[in-house]
């Protein structure tokens, strides 16, 4: 009895992780605390951190003052912009240009408008358009195994389960080769610059995928047919 | 602490005014001076009839020599600084989307762009982009957008956005990125956009050669590559030097600073340096910030100052050093100029006179101090004929391309511009320009004939031109002038604005007096004496006056104009491309082709040594040998033992194949062959047939001849030996088959009479047939063997009773000749003989006598055949009373004397009885009437009647036959209809059966009525079919209509349409109908769900069973129908070749407008090739191998391909998850729209994966077999275990896989154990390879424990159960050659109903089995006697109906027609199949039949007929079944199932 619940209930923790991970935005995170201007029509600079979080679906910026308090404003804005298949992302850099967003935001956003030089936009719609298909599809294998291990067919489980840390692995490769391929794009923020490195998200999807597939290998070898 | 203390300007111009924060924003609107004159008032450019052909006005207003030297002395550099000027304010030339054409249509005959007069070359020009807010509606027509920033804030250096800066930027002292010289920019490379048009000189294309700068275009000419050089040498002067002043400062800080001070020293030298020297009047002193002025760039500015300066370029430039000596240039073909051509240098990569910074500053110096052109009406060619082409042509007219921009800018009149800015109106053409008319008046009149007169329709452009001698005429300078100082007190960030905290009253003080010439000697580092201190002007006395003004002669001529073909090179290409797409159905068909024969190959191999695979590695003892059964036949391997008198044959199983007897007096040769290695051996004794032994090896054929020698001395035979070639050798053995032909046709001839054939067509007997014959005849089979030839289980009745009647020798072996005496006897011997041989029959034991109980069982069945009225008890009293007559009650046995005398007294109590030999007392009047057809042709009757023995007539010994029998068929014992009437009176109880001829005249109706009835019917037995049919075809075609309507009308914003209007629809409409078929298809396969719907109400609505012949109609049509015109993939696929096609023809900038996300136009024009689109995109390649995969899946799934190789079928068939794997990566690319397969597919996959989970879940279970036993004719019998909570119907079938087989090679078989047993059995017959090796596997080892058996996986149960038979009260099941499987279940389960008495609605079942041969089919028998026996209450009447032709008759055949004619039943089973039915040899008359049967059940409304076998037989039954129908008496529906 005990070992069934715990069965459950780790599948259906990793299957939650698996569609977090899809809609999660920490695939590619940046980190930069620096000077830099704040807003128009005012010569101050702030003091900031400035985050920078590329999910598979579009990107937050946040701009958290430090100290939040500063010029008597509480900085501390989280913008989110999508480049979804549907959505369009020029659409929503003007309109956060009407808004009037603090400038290292709209520094960042503008660096994946779709024409901007760098040409970060076609990539990451790319990576994160045919990441997130993959995720589905392994989520789809999740279930499918999920639902063979309950009948009595325990090698097609154990290949379902390998088929879903393969088709992680996949979109893992996938995001990490498309988004390597042109150049670094510069971010300069005030003095500083801002990498950019791997975020959780992209760490967990990579554990579970080499969970599954390691379990979805040592799983009864298939019978001698 | 920060050293930026002021607000940094924003590169995209934003936020610069408070109120207003989009002003001057880069993407912002031009703002009009003067209200928009379009044709429509909206955005429709005025055209050709109403204003002039724009090529002619240039021809006519703006042509003329170039060299004539400005009025007022203006350099070149000042015009090219304008240009540069321009490039940071406005810039309006990315082409708008949807792409929209105003074309330049050439006059015929015009020197530059026709010189071959074909008067049909048309220059395209594309509309520029446009606010898409704007030109929807008359108060607020089209305006265009500026793609730079408005302000004068040195976008041209900097960018008109922030991440375009980063780009330019090396992020280390404030210093911009340089190349490899640090006097150069870094290269114009990717990721930086800038605008690359290939070179209208030389052609060459891509970004190499050149700059990165702040403006898009700043590469289009040297000399305005060198004004930007400038200012990126003058930046990176002031980083350096304020670098040294404050080296604490970051890069930041120092890139700031050095950028504010850039851009002032730029606004004051445009402002207070340049302007004055264009307009000759000093703009009013800077009066302050005014935040309500509004800045924006007006279209009327653009024009005018592009316009202005286009009139002033001169034909070349001159370059010199300090020194003020003019170098010489070297041009492209090395020839030296005096100056730098300009038409030549349009957006040149690598100018061999640029390459180094000095040449650089040669440039500048030399544009100092050369004279510009005049500012008039006249444009040199190098603008006017040669400047740079956008679409297709390598050069185009500038000043008509202006034209056009006024026309899509939709600028005013030239007079309404002077009315609404104020200056005074103009009524005449010459008021326009007074100097010009009085010195050269033709240009005015010329002008004025364009525009038909009409000064009104002047427009803005030709109009300021005319005006301008000398200066800007008073609208531009007034346009101009307003424009500049719009900018300048509009600008927040203008460097006179104290307010703005930029800079310091000193720093603005030191900024207003620093002009062009401190730039261009701090940049050049050239002493100040070697320029003139305002460089925009060359007065006399200025340093280094230029040679001469330039003009075209001595210059280099301009390269001509060339029309660009995007297509060029690849049209073979893409022929070829296409053709392999057609030709994949051709390389599939040739693999299926090769497929097809290997498997034939080695299915023949595998037949061959089928029994040596499992022989050779058990026989151990005896002689190794291989024996020849026959040149087709396999060869067999053996194990000869030689005992005394014997040889025994025994195969790997030791199981005894033959054994050979040596008796004393046969005469024994040995033929030993003498070629071929001498291994093969003749064996030739009497009365048995040749043996013939292959060996290894000629030492092992040698041991057997000395074995052989010995065995024969042994048993006193005597024997010859010779030698003969082994084909010889061959040919003279005898083998088995060749003796059972041989006594086919022999059995043929003897009985052609019996078997109504004439002897010529019985078969040919072998010329040499007598003595053949003869030996054939005395040939000696064992009961084995016996059995096999005739087809027959060895334990089966009649090999019992032959062998006990026909062994007169007693030797356990049975010659024909003896089988073929009984015969005789049978057919012609005599009464005596007739009952001695019966009662030996009866002779069980074979002791001469009959015991008592044995003649009472032989009683019992005489009276039980001719009639069970009788009962059980009835029976015994008249057999007592015969014991008690003849006075043998107490005789326990009967000799055969007692048998006969009992037999003959008696008769008239036994007046039912007759001999069980029939054929011998038919009534004679009963014979007379009868006609007997021969089975070849119906009409042919023969008079005569059979030949049979005469026994002294008894009286109306009518035998009444209860079941129906084909009338035609003689046999004797039927009297027709008529004649049992007239015998009626003792008619028994039961309704007599016989049939009456199919009455002829009803038949003839009107053909019409008939067709209409025949259609009728077909609608009304196939209403669900259709209904199905209809409306899977109804919303496959919505959705083509739906896609189709989109993208006609809807889908106009995306422009696609305008490029490929039919290819678009086309195969967006099949995309959408392929998208719902291919998903929809996987429900047709959903075998588990289909047979639960059968049962449900939906069947009604849905047929279920026709799913696999709906699956392959829906898979022929989304694939290739037969006619592919409509078949949606081949016309997806060709609508798509369109597309690439004409994608591939369209310019960049097109294409930028249908696929944002995929192109970005750099100018570079030239589209994708082909092959790009093939192969290169996700579309294209999937698209391709999904074509590929289809072929392959098409081919292979063909009715012919599958029936040779299923194997292969099964396989290419499991292509479909790649398939739909591909299909899904085909639309993820959203390339033209948002992918929609996956939602059609979703809903479908999962039912199919919930079906096949379904079915894993089951098919994965071992199931043991419980027995395996081998039947005759290649039939297996399997038993196995019934998994538990496994419920099925009689009918059904299952897909077994066998575990020594491979565990996914599953294969249907339906179920012949009925419903209630608790094992599950199949018959399965040996086809093809898999079945084969099946029946190898269970072949019993000696050994025989059924644990060794390989276990098996069990899918199913699929497919109709028949189980409507028990809704008719009477059923007729008609089961043809292997479709008869499912009634073998059938019957055993309604056998169990009736006997386990539940109430079962059905009264009467009537099996009717038609079958060429019973050759395969002896398994049924077993099953059809097992069904006679447990049915009590005679529900099931079985028909036999043998449909070979009498020649072809086989040993079996023949003798069971013998049998069926001329043995009546012993104990009510025929002698031969031990059935009670009756076997027919013939088509049996379905017509006749159920005409009959509707007599036989008046009663009866309706009768439901069950038909399943080849579908020959199915239509006849199905024809039948109409044909009766149309008389509406009752009514037959009829179900059938083809195999
Ligand atoms: C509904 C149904 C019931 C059947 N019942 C019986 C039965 O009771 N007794 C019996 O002896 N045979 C039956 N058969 C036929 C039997 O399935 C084939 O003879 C057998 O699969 C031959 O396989 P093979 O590889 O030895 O021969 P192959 O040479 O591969 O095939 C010979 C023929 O069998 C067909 N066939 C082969 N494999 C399959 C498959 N997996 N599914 C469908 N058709 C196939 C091929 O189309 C070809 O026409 C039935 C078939 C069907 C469809
Ligand atoms: C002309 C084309 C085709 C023909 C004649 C054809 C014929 C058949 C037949 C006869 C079967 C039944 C085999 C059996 O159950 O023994 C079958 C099974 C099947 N077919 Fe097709 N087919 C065609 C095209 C396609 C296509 C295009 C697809 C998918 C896109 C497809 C998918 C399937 C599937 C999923 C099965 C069931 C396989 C299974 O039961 O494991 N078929 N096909
Ligand atoms: C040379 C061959 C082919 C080419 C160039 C081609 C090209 C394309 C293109 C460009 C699209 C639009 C994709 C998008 O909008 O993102 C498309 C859609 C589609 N094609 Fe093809 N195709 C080809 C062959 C086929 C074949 C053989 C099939 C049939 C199985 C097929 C089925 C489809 C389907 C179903 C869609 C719609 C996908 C969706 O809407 O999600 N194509 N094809």
């Amino acid at each position: 009895r005990l070992f069934w619940m715990l069965r459950v209930v780790t599948s259906l923790f990793i299957g939650a992780v698996i569609l977090a991970v899809n809609f999660s935005s920490e695939w590619s995170v940046g980190q930069v605390s620096t000077n830099t201007s704040y807003k128009a029509f005012s010569s101050q600079w702030i003091s900031a951190n400035v985050g920078l979080q590329i999910g598979l679906g579009g990107v937050n910026i946040t701009l958290t003052g430090t100290p939040v308090q500063q010029l008597n404003e509480t900085i501390d804005y989280n913008e989110e912009f999508t480049w979804r298949l549907g959505e369009n992302y020029a659409e929503e850099y003007a309109n956060a240009l009407e808004k009037g967003l603090p400038d290292p935001v709209l520094y960042l956003a503008e660096k994946f408008t779709p024409h901007s030089p760098c040409g970060l936009h076609g990539q990451y719609r790319l990576a994160g358009h045919y990441t997130s298909a993959m995720l589905w599809v392994a989520f789809l294998c999740w279930l499918l195994a999920n639902v063979m291990l309950s009948m009595p067919v325990l090698v097609y489980g154990g290949h379902m389960l390998l088929a879903t840390g393969l088709f992680q692995l996949l979109g893992l490769l996938f995001f990490s080769t498309a988004t390597s391929l042109t150049p670094p794009c510069p971010l300069r923020l005030g003095a500083a610059t801002l990498h950019t490195h791997r975020g959780p998200a992209y760490w967990i999807t990579l554990t579970t995928a080499i969970s599954y597939v390691s379990s979805g290998v040592s799983c009864p070898p298939p019978r001698a047919s | 602490q920060n050293s930026i203390s002021w607000e940094v300007q924003r590169f995209d111009g934003w936020y610069n005014n408070l109120m207003e924060h989009r002003w001057g924003s880069k993407g912002s609107r031009l703002q009009r001076l003067v209200p928009a004159s379009y044709a429509d008032g909206v955005y429709q450019p005025l055209g050709e009839p109403h204003l002039p052909n724009p090529r002619a006005l240039s021809n006519t207003a703006m042509r003329g020599p170039a060299g004539l030297a400005s009025l007022q002395n203006r350099t070149v550099l000042g015009v090219f600084f304008g240009y540069h000027v321009l490039s940071d304010l406005v810039s309006v030339e990315k082409s708008g989307c949807p792409a929209e054409f105003l074309n330049i249509h050439i006059p015929p005959g015009d020197p530059v762009f026709d010189r071959d007069q074909s008067g049909d070359v048309v220059l395209p020009f594309q509309r520029s982009r446009w606010d898409p807010e704007t030109g929807q509606s008359p108060s607020n027509p089209r305006d265009l957008t500026n793609e730079v920033t408005g302000w004068l804030d040195g976008s041209a250096i900097y960018g008109s956005s922030h991440s375009w800066s980063d780009e330019l930027r090396s992020f280390s002292g404030g210093q911009l990125a340089s190349g490899p010289d640090p006097a150069f920019p870094r290269a114009a490379q990717a990721p930086l956009l800038m605008w690359t048009p290939p070179d209208p000189t030389t052609g060459r294309r891509g970004p190499r050669g050149l700059y990165a700068f702040g403006a898009e275009r700043g590469n289009r000419e040297p000399f305005l590559q060198a004004l930007g050089l400038l200012w990126f040498r003058y930046h990176n002067l002031w980083a350096q030097k304020l670098a040294r002043r404050y080296p604490l400062w970051g890069d930041e800080e120092l890139f700031q600073h050095a950028r504010k001070r850039v851009i002032a020293t730029y606004q004051n030298i445009a402002m207070y340096e340049w302007l004055p020297s264009f307009l000759r009047k000093m703009p009013p002193e800077y009066a302050g910030y005014r935040p309500f002025l509004d800045p924006s760039i007006s279209p009327e500015f653009l024009a005018a100052s592009e316009q202005f300066f286009s009139t002033m370029v001169p034909p070349g430039v001159y370059m010199r050093n300090a020194s003020c000596h003019f170098q010489g240039v070297i041009n492209r073909n090395s020839s030296v100029s005096r100056a730098l051509r300009v038409c030549n240098s349009y957006w040149s990569r690598e100018h061999p006179n640029l390459q180094r910074a000095e040449d650089v500053d040669a440039l500048l110096l030399g544009m100092a101090s050369q004279i510009a052109e005049r500012e008039d009406h006249v444009v040199v060619e190098d603008v006017r004929d040669f400047w740079p082409g956008p679409l297709k042509f390598s050069r185009t007219d500038h000043l008509a391309s202006c034209l056009l921009r006024g026309r899509d800018l939709g600028l005013p009149s030239y007079t309404k511009a002077r009315a609404t800015l104020g200056l005074p109106p103009v009524t005449r053409w010459q008021d326009i320009n007074p100097a010009l008319s009085r010195s050269d008046g033709t240009v005015l009149e010329a002008t004025a004939a364009l525009y038909n007169q009409d000064l009104s329709r002047l427009e803005l452009l030709p109009g300021g031109l005319l005006e301008s001698h000398g200066d800007p005429g008073p609208l531009f300078s007034t346009i101009i002038l307003d424009q500049f100082v719009r900018l300048r007190d509009g600008d927040r960030y203008w460097f006179e604005n104290s307010k703005n905290g930029l800079f310091s009253e000193r720093e603005i003080a030191e900024i207003r007096n620093t002009s062009l010439r401190d730039v261009l000697v701090a940049v050049t580092k050239v002493d100040s004496g070697a320029l003139q201190p305002s460089v925009f002007f060359w007065h006399a006395g200025d340093p280094c006056p230029q040679p001469g003004q330039l003009s075209t002669e001595g210059l280099p001529a301009c390269a001509p104009p060339i029309m660009r073909d995007y297509f060029e090179g690849s049209g073979f290409g893409f022929g070829v491309t296409i053709g392999t797409l057609c030709c994949f159905p051709l390389v599939s068909l040739l693999s299926a082709w090769i497929v097809a024969q290997l498997r034939r190959r080695n299915l023949k191999r595998l037949q061959g040594q089928d029994r040596q695979s499992i022989m050779c590695e058990k026989l151990m003892g005896g002689i190794k040998a291989v024996e020849w059964q026959g040149c087709k036949e396999p060869c067999r391997p053996v194990l000869v033992h030689l005992q005394p008198g014997q040889i025994h044959m025994v195969d790997g199983r030791l199981s005894v194949l033959r054994t050979v007897q040596l008796r004393p007096p046969q005469q024994v040769n040995l033929i030993l062959s003498s070629n071929h290695g001498r291994r093969a051996l003749l064996l030739k004794i009497p009365k048995e047939y040749d043996l013939v032994l292959l060996f290894d090896l000629e030492e092992e054929r040698q041991v057997m001849v000395e074995s052989l020698r010995g065995a024969l001395k042994e048993s006193g035979l005597n024997f010859q030996e010779w030698e003969l070639r082994e084909q010889e050798l061959m040919r003279a053995a005898v083998t088995r088959e060749q003796r059972s032909h041989l006594l086919e046709t022999f059995f043929r001839h003897l009985f052609s009479q019996v078997l109504d054939i004439d002897q010529a067509d019985a078969g040919a007997l072998p010329l040499d047939s007598s003595q053949k014959v003869q030996e054939a005849l005395t040939c000696e089979l064992s009961r084995a063997e016996f059995a096999e030839s005739l087809g027959l289980k060895p334990q089966d009745m009649f090999v019992q009773s032959m062998f006990s009647l026909a062994d007169k020798d007693g030797n356990g072996y049975l010659s024909f000749r003896e089988f073929l005496d009984i015969l005789v006897v049978f057919m012609k011997g005599s009464p005596e003989e007739k009952s001695r041989l019966m009662f030996r029959m009866y002779d069980f034991d074979g002791n001469g006598l009959i015991s008592k109980d044995e003649f009472i069982r032989m009683l019992r069945s005489f009276i039980e055949i001719s009639n069970n009225c009788l009962t059980k008890t009835q029976l015994a009293e008249v057999v007592e009373s015969m014991f008690r007559e003849s006075g043998f009650q107490d005789k326990q046995e009967l000799t055969w004397e007692d048998f006969h005398f009992m037999l003959r007294d008696h008769d008239s109590e036994l007046r039912f009885t007759q001999l069980c030999v029939k054929g011998v007392e038919v009534p004679e009047v009963i014979k007379d009437l009868c006609r007997r057809a021969s089975y070849i042709s119906q009409e042919k009757l023969c008079p005569s009647p059979r030949v049979s023995a005469r026994r002294p007539r008894k009286d109306a010994d009518i035998e009444v036959e209860l079941t129906p029998r084909r009338l035609q068929y003689p046999n004797d014992t039927d009297p027709p209809q008529e004649i049992r009437r007239r015998f009626g009176k003792k008619v028994t109880s039961f309704q007599p059966l016989l049939f009456t001829e199919a009455h002829r005249e009803k038949f003839q109706r009107s053909r019409r009525h008939q067709t209409v009835q025949q259609f009728k019917r077909f609608v009304e037995n196939y209403r669900r079919h259709i209904g199905c049919l209809a409306v899977f075809y109804a919303i496959a075609g919505g959705l083509f209509l739906e896609r189709a309507y989109y993208y006609a009308f809807a889908a106009h914003h995306k422009g696609i349409t305008d490029t490929t209007r039919v290819g678009i629809i086309l195969s967006r409409g099949t995309a959408a109908s392929i998208s719902f078929m291919f998903s929809y298809i996987l429900l047709t396969m959903c075998r588990n769900l289909i047979t639960f719907l059968r049962e449900t109400f939906l069947n009604r609505y849905v047929p279920f069973d026709a799913a696999v012949d709906f699956h392959r109609l829906i898979a022929s049509t989304a694939i290739a129908h037969p006619y592919p015109v409509w078949s949606s993939s081949v016309l997806h696929s060709a609508g798509h070749v369109v597309n690439v096609y004409l994608f591939s023809i369209s310019p960049l900038s097109v294409l930028s407008c249908l696929f944002p996300g995929l192109f970005h136009d750099n100018g570079s024009e030239f589209p994708q090739k082909y092959y790009w689109w093939f192969f290169q995109t996700v579309p294209g390649l999937t698209g391709v191998m999904l074509l590929l995969i289809l072929a392959i899946m098409y081919i292979f799934a063909s009715r012919h391909f599958r029936r040779c190789s299923f194997r292969g079928f099964w396989l290419t068939h499991h292509l479909y998850i790649l398939l739909y794997v591909l299909l899904i990566i085909h639309g993820s690319f959203a390339l033209i729209q948002l992918p929609r397969f996956h939602i059609f597919f979703l809903v479908p996959a999962l039912i199919y994966v919930g079906d096949k989970l379904v079915s894993l879940s089951r098919k994965k279970v071992e199931i043991s077999v419980v027995k395996a036993e081998l039947l005759p004719s290649g039939v297996t019998h399997l038993e196995f275990q019934r998994p538990q909570g496994f419920e099925y119907k009689s009918g059904q079938w299952v897909r077994i896989a066998c575990l020594a087989l491979g565990t996914t090679e599953y294969h249907p078989f339906t179920l012949t154990s009925a419903p209630h047993e608790e094992t599950l059995s199949l018959h399965i017959r040996a086809a093809g390879p898999w079945t084969t090796r099946l029946r190898e596997i269970y072949s019993p080892p000696t050994d025989d424990s059924c644990a060794k058996y390989p276990k098996l996986y069990l899918d199913g149960p699929f497919g109709e159960g028949h189980q409507e038979w028990h809704k008719f009260e009477v059923s007729v099941l008609v089961g043809g050659g292997i479709g008869v499987t499912p009634f073998a279940s059938i019957l055993k389960d309604l056998v169990f109903k009736s006997s386990v008495s539940c109430q079962v609605f059905c009264k009467k079942i009537y099996f009717i089995w038609v079958t060429r041969t019973q050759r395969q089919f002896e398994w049924l028998a077993d099953i059809i006697r097992e069904v006679e026996e447990n049915d009590r209450q005679d529900l099931v009447s079985v028909h036999i109906y043998i449909t070979q032709l009498a020649e072809k008759f086989d040993l079996r055949t023949t003798m069971l027609y013998i049998c069926e004619r001329h043995f009546q039943k012993v104990l009510n089973r025929s002698l031969f199949t031990g059935l009670r039915s009756v076997t027919h040899f013939g088509r049996p008359p379905f017509e006749a039949f159920f005409n009959s049967l509707q007599k036989v059940h008046p009663q009866v409304r309706k009768i439901g007929v069950f038909s399943c076998g080849p579908p020959g037989m199915t239509k006849n039954v199905e024809k039948a079944c109409q044909l009766i129908n149309r008389q509406d008496r009752t009514h037959f529906s009829h179900h059938y199932e083809n195999f």
